[in-house]
């Protein structure tokens, strides 16, 4: 009889409820269609501004839970000319990162789940590859699922110079559009100072087909915390570990840890706030059978940034 | 000649991110007189297993654990106060045979295990104690320790490291 190498951990709930409770109401998840049943793949494969790394999310669900790689089991990410194992761990537990460099001639990324019961243990002190439990492979190794990158994302119009005063005003965005079939969508990491205290927190919309034009208004970004139910859609789950690897990437290392955690002692509407916006443009790849469902993208990315000051 | 016999408090430092509880030795010397200043000195030390803190990453959750065994070989030279106290150094190469433990369990449905293995190789030894001669045979010590077994698992693994073990212990030292 088989097993299942991934496995729900109880510290998913416990993370989700810690992540919950830091503020006043429910977020949801932007990872959408994930099964009741089944085995579910998620993949978000994204390079930023033409940048020289790749930012790789990926995440397994079971029966619309997550489930950790573990036994050596690992994610592995990979072009023509380079890979990289998913060694770390995201904001969620069953969701894994990792940055991977690229190049212009690289324009698929394969994510292969595979068993190196060495490589996944070389940050532990001892000698893994001679003192090693090894379960062996699960049946879920072997399989893959590719993206390929779409065209770079190129910002033609943005006002950025002058503050947003209302979370009613509008920003046009325009950008040169890409391959038929894409879609886009803007992810914010936004920080707010009421003089006294700082909020960060990460917020997203879904801008739909890639035409090249969008009105979009600050309500998206800026919100009220005293409202129990903002219209507003928070980054959840594997997307804000895809945004905060970006940051990472953008500041060698040394972007804040817990810039997502959603700790709001700072009411936006109130603040003067600055909104990073990344703009994503989102490509459809394939998954293996093994997989019932699953969210594949390859994305490009690139970034503005815009001011509110209510004055 | 003396024969010493130490109980220690161990501290295990494997160069990497490990961070052992402190564990336990005994060391038993043996010192033959070459000058009054200057002995022979040979020792066998013996460690309990000192256990890693438990970890857990995307692998599993685990514990590593490391016991280890030495032969000693050196000098001791000493300097004798007027009165009955006196202090002195050990230092000297030692021949190690260390064994590293690892228990790891995954979930409920994947069973974990034990894994072990070992190694021997060579090191050196740098000790400094004092002691006070409570008869003319019998002495009571204390004494720092400070011993590094090199290139531990070199050869066998592509993780070889140098494992540092320092010490304090009391004991108590026979003349003969």
């Amino acid at each position: 009889m088989k097993t299942i190498r991934f496995y729900l951990a109880p510290l998913y709930l416990s993370s989700l409820i810690v992540a919950l409770s830091a503020c006043e109401f429910e977020s949801s998840n932007n990872l959408q269609g994930v099964p009741d049943q089944g085995l579910f793949i998620y993949l978000e494969a994204n390079r930023h501004e033409n940048g020289d790394i790749a930012q790789i999310a990926a995440a397994v669900f079971k029966d619309s839970e997550p489930l950790n790689a573990v036994g050596g089991d690992v994610f592995k990410a990979s072009t023509n000319t380079s890979e990289v194992l998913l060694t770390e761990a995201g904001y969620y537990t069953g969701s894994y990162y990792s940055s991977l460099p690229i190049s212009d001639v690289d324009q698929d990324v394969t994510l292969t789940i595979v068993h190196e019961p060495v490589l996944a243990r070389e940050d532990r002190w001892y000698p893994v590859d001679v003192i090693n439990v090894d379960p062996g492979p699960s049946e879920l190794v072997g399989n893959s699922v590719t993206v390929t990158l779409p065209p770079p994302v190129v910002i033609t119009t943005a006002q950025t110079a002058t503050p947003y005063i209302s979370i009613s005003d509008s920003i046009n965005l325009t950008w040169g559009e890409g391959g038929e079939g894409d879609t886009m969508r803007i992810r914010a990491a936004t920080t707010c100072d009421n003089g006294l205290n700082v909020s960060t927190y990460g917020t997203e919309v879904a801008l739909g087909d890639d035409d090249g034009i969008e009105t979009i208004t600050m309500n998206n970004f800026i919100f009220d915390s005293a409202e129990e139910f903002p219209a507003i859609t928070f980054i959840a789950n594997v997307g804000l570990g895809m945004l905060q690897q970006v940051l990472n990437d953008l500041s060698a290392g040394k972007a804040d840890p817990d810039f997502f955690a959603r700790q709001l002692p700072a009411n936006p509407i109130e603040s003067d706030c600055e909104i990073r916006l990344f703009l994503f443009r989102q490509r459809n790849g394939v998954f293996d059978n093994a997989f019932d469902n699953g969210s594949v993208k390859g994305s490009t990315s690139a970034e503005f940034t815009i001011y509110y000051s209510p004055g | 000649m003396q024969v010493d016999v130490n109980g220690s408090i161990t501290f295990l430092d494997a160069g990497g991110n490990d961070d052992f509880e402190s564990g336990r030795a005994i060391s038993v010397f043996f010192d033959y007189n070459l000058k009054p200043w200057l002995a022979l000195d040979a020792g066998l030390i013996v460690s309990d297993k000192a256990q890693d803190k438990i970890r857990t990453d995307i692998v599993g959750t685990y514990q590593a654990s490391l016991g280890t065994r030495m032969l000693l070989l050196g000098i001791k030279p000493r300097y004798q106060f007027d009165g009955p106290f006196e202090i002195y150094g050990r230092t000297g190469l030692t021949y190690w045979r260390t064994e590293i433990e690892v228990e790891e369990y995954f979930n409920d449905v994947i069973p974990g295990g034990v894994a072990t293995n070992s190694d021997k190789g060579y090191g050196y030894y740098l000790n400094f104690g004092a002691l006070h001669n409570v008869t003319q045979q019998v002495s009571v010590q204390i004494e720092l320790s400070y011993i590094q077994q090199l290139d531990v698992f070199e050869g066998k693994s592509n993780y070889p490291f140098d494992l540092t073990i320092t010490g304090i212990g009391i004991g108590i030292g026979y003349r003969f």
